[in-house]
């Protein structure tokens, strides 16, 4: 029955258009899927200018409209990729951004004065950047997995609360209870993965608010440029000054008291309600010291075009990377009851590294932000 | 010739020089002492260790000659001994 309904609207469409200055707009979308409110939201904003006529078919939970929107992209040479999709006349729009508004917005605008007459097809955009050494890439083709990945594993070498685990790795290791040593180790790792991730889900919602701004785009775009330039700089400052920083004595001393506390307390209930406030502690105080890779993730990934689950398995997949050297610095430490520590020369590769990804990330959410803009 | 050797449990070049040390010790005949940045304050304190660690510091006759910080090799450091050494 469907079929047949979206049949008839496309069928008449051009028709309807001419006949009544009315523009029928076919709205194939997700639930809770951001960038399918910002297009609803957009489109609710014209609707009276153009006299707008909005079919709209749910697709994440309804198979029949997800199969109806296949044929619909199969019948002109897409395969389905994502919501939206917008088909206006003869015309397919996939996706939506700053990019597509204008094209959709003249679309519109153009059926509304009955002059729909386009060529078949989405609004095409130069998807490929030139980088050194690498040449010619299309950053599409790198799928949003890996940028995570690779962002979150660059992002974990920062050794803002790396010197917190491995004081507490030395003082486990003296323990005698290996299940203690263990759970209290493992836990303060989850804690620790778990407030950066809850750090992030709450930028994320945030930068959803905002998102439609784009001054807000580009004011991360410059963030992202100065924090990896700062980055950079940090690397060649300090790269024949290796050695790890020396943490301040006041600063260090009452979170060392404190570590020494739980581990040593006979009740394990507490040691493990100490362990997770020193975490906590620990890891929202560090914060501002590795701000630069998840502010700038976190706008890549509001952007990307997956559903609202999928927002919070790619912060999941992250903060597993984010965490993936810690944990393997505590499972040799307690497999075979050895400190092991990642060389500080790693850590000026993370920075230099880290800072090179920031501003290509940085220009691009300036310029091409379209490039960023995954699924 | 002695060499005070300064570093602290969370910091992972020291541990990482901890490893290059035991070569060392294991291989030459050195006079040398281990300092933590949390335990002994006073020797930290005495040899004004700074901002950096690990720091290494080659005395002669009691007086400091050389001293370096941050993460070298086996050989870097040999090198460095050797140098001290020759003083």
């Amino acid at each position: 029955m469907k079929k047949i309904l979206l049949f008839l609207v496309l069928f008449f469409m051009p028709i309807v258009a001419f006949a009544e200055d009315k523009v029928e707009v076919i709205l194939f979308y997700g639930e809770g899927c951001p960038h399918c409110e910002s297009e609803m939201e957009f489109l609710d904003s014209i609707e009276d200018d153009y006299d707008l006529e909005v079919t709209k078919y749910e697709v994440w939970n309804s198979a029949e409209n997800l199969v109806l929107l296949k044929e619909e992209l199969a019948a002109k040479d897409y395969s389905y990729v994502g919501v939206p999709v917008t088909i206006i006349d003869d015309r397919i729009f996939i996706g939506f951004g700053e990019y597509i508004k204008n094209d959709l917005e003249k679309a519109i605008s153009d059926c509304y004065n009955n002059i729909c007459e386009y060529h078949s097809g989405e609004a095409s955009v130069d998807e490929t950047i030139s980088v050194p050494i690498l040449g010619e890439i299309n950053p599409k083709n790198v799928s949003l997995p890996v940028v995570t990945a690779v962002m979150g594993f660059v992002d974990g070498f920062n050794p803002c609360a790396m010197w917190v685990l491995l004081f507490l790795i030395s003082m486990l290791i003296s323990l005698k209870s290996k299940v203690k040593r263990w759970f209290l180790g493992i836990l303060f790792i989850f804690v620790s993965a778990a407030t950066y991730f809850l750090f992030m889900a709450s930028w994320l919602n945030l930068v959803f608010l905002v998102s439609s701004i784009v001054l807000v785009r580009i004011l991360i775009g410059v963030f992202a440029g100065a924090a990896g330039s700062f980055n950079i700089y940090k690397y060649f400052k300090t790269r024949k000054d290796d050695g790890c920083d020396v943490v301040p004595l006041e600063k260090r001393r009452p979170i060392f008291d404190k570590i020494k506390k739980v581990i040593n307390n006979k009740s394990f209930i507490l040691a493990v309600l100490g362990m997770i406030v020193i975490a906590i502690s620990v890891n929202v105080v560090e914060l501002a010291c590795s701000l630069g890779l998840p502010v700038v993730y976190t706008q890549i990934l509001a952007m990307a075009n997956i559903s609202k689950a999928g927002y919070y398995l790619y912060l999941l997949l992250y903060t597993f990377f984010f965490m993936l050297d810690d944990l393997i610095v505590f499972s040799i430490a307690m497999i075979f009851l050895k400190v092991t520590g990642v060389s500080t020369k790693y850590t000026k590769y993370s920075h230099l590294i880290g800072g090179i990804i920031m501003i290509i990330i940085g220009l691009l959410l300036v310029f091409k932000p379209e490039l960023l803009m995954f699924g | 010739m002695k060499i005070l050797k300064f570093g602290a449990v969370w910091c992972p070049g020291c541990i990482t020089m901890r490893k290059v040390w035991s070569r060392l010790e294991a291989d030459y005949e050195l006079d040398t002492e281990y300092f933590d940045l949390d335990v002994d304050l006073e020797a930290v304190n005495k040899w004004d260790i700074g901002n950096k660690v690990p720091v290494f510091i080659f005395l002669k006759d009691g007086k400091e000659v050389k001293r370096f910080h941050g993460e070298k090799t086996y050989d870097e450091v040999l090198e460095i001994i050797n140098e001290v050494k020759s003083l």
